[in-house]
């Protein structure tokens, strides 16, 4: 199959790792870590926008939890569930995150912002150094693991376990996350209900 | 909640990915999970030297705290090295099937094949779209039995379109829309849609 380029999301920097869960697209650049959304508009909107520090740059994404809500084929556009999620981030410095991901019941719409460091319409929010909180979106740093990679965590995979071999829910999700690092080595985390 | 500390699948206490010693591993550049309809999981594994590896998931899983076996000695497949080292991968399909063949005693065996439909990588020039097919019908994989990579690899579409944007460094699927998206080192997300009338292909 062929593909052509239909739309470019521009952010400063390289774009490390791009991901998609429900109706977003998560984004890493060495110091920020960017959501968009697709609008029934068809356009693309920036959501989010949560500074990182360099040093801990984010390499590779993981969002381990499907959000709620559905694709609306009537309206074009996704209807959300007022959820959230659990985002996992490999960084430059070898350290893996967890980052929670709350979203509001109706996110911004109508508003085509593609420029870098605004956040989504109507954003009446507060950051500090671990949470971003823009126009209801929530991204907070809950945990961490330094050192888990000698080197830049460059990927990182979600892996879903098969149904048989055993109950273990993760934020609803069975599987484990799999990171890989320039180290060459693979890591399995493994994953408590 | 994460249990700490993880599993080491591949490291310094184990062969390296490439097969060498430990001492002489090789970054591993990219990762593609994909889920199989018949269940079970592959993992794809694009290291720094262009070699792509395809590992059988399920043998490996995790629960709780606890890896119900150890990773696999060697993987499915081999492939590569890719041209440029790819730095992004995506598995686009994957699938599982059962062929016949036929014995000497002139009966029917039932296999399992597994194949993988559709490798995307992303390397210096653009998106490039490998497309993994049996050499021959006469020739088909036994899967999930380790050994060289039985098939054929063609570079489909060079995605010479929106190379100027710079080099994929990731991958992934957007859903929402059927969209394939690239991120560059040049800052940009590539949102890609798949062409109405596909270009020939090129046989590397």
């Amino acid at each position: 199959m062929a593909y052509t380029v239909q739309e470019r999301l521009s952010h400063q920097g390289p774009v490390h790792a791009v991901s998609s869960a429900g109706g977003l697209v998560i984004c890493a650049t060495p110091d920020a870590i960017v959501l968009w959304t697709l609008l029934p508009t068809g356009s693309w909107a920036r959501v989010a926008t949560t500074e990182v520090h360099p040093e801990q740059a984010p390499m590779a994404l993981v969002p381990v939890t499907l959000y709620e809500g559905g694709y609306d084929e009537t309206i074009g556009g996704w209807i959300w569930g007022g959820s959230g999620g659990t985002l996992m981030v490999g960084c430059w410095d070898g350290t893996v995150q967890r980052w929670s991901l709350e979203l509001p019941s109706n996110l911004p719409s109508g508003n085509d912002d593609h420029s870098r460091g605004r956040s989504c319409a109507n954003a009446s929010g507060y950051e500090d150094e671990h949470c971003t909180v823009h126009g209801g979106v929530r991204l907070e740093l809950v945990a961490e693991y330094r050192g888990a990679h000698a080197g830049p965590v460059n990927c990182a995979a979600w892996v879903q376990e098969a149904q048989s071999l055993g109950d273990v829910e993760y934020d609803g999700r069975r599987g484990m996350l799999v990171t890989g690092g320039s180290d060459g080595i693979l890591l399995a985390w493994a994953l408590n209900s | 909640m994460l249990t700490w500390p993880s599993h080491t699948l591949w490291g310094s206490d184990s062969a390296g990915l490439d097969g060498r010693e430990p001492n002489c591993l090789v970054a591993v550049h990219a990762l593609a999970a994909a889920p199989l309809p018949g269940g079970g999981q592959l993992l794809a594994v694009c290291l720094a030297n262009g070699v792509v590896q395809v590992w059988d998931c399920v043998t490996w899983s995790c629960v709780g705290d606890t890896l119900l076996s150890s990773p696999p000695a060697a993987p499915l497949w081999r492939l590569g090295p890719l041209p440029g080292s790819p730095a992004a991968l995506f598995v686009a399909c994957a699938s599982f099937g059962t062929v016949q063949t036929r014995t000497k005693f002139d009966r029917f065996k039932s296999m399992q094949t597994c194949c993988l439909g559709e490798l995307i990588a992303g390397s210096e020039g653009g998106v490039g779209v490998l497309m993994l097919v049996p050499p021959a019908p006469s020739v088909r994989a036994s899967a999930l039995v380790p050994g060289p990579m039985p098939w054929e690899v063609r570079l489909l579409d060079s995605g010479a379109e929106g190379s100027s944007d710079g080099t994929p460094l990731c991958l992934a699927w957007h859903g929402q829309a059927g969209n394939l998206l690239a991120g560059t080192d040049h800052g940009l997300v590539q949102v890609f849609a798949p062409a109405r009338s596909a270009k020939g292909p090129i046989t590397r």
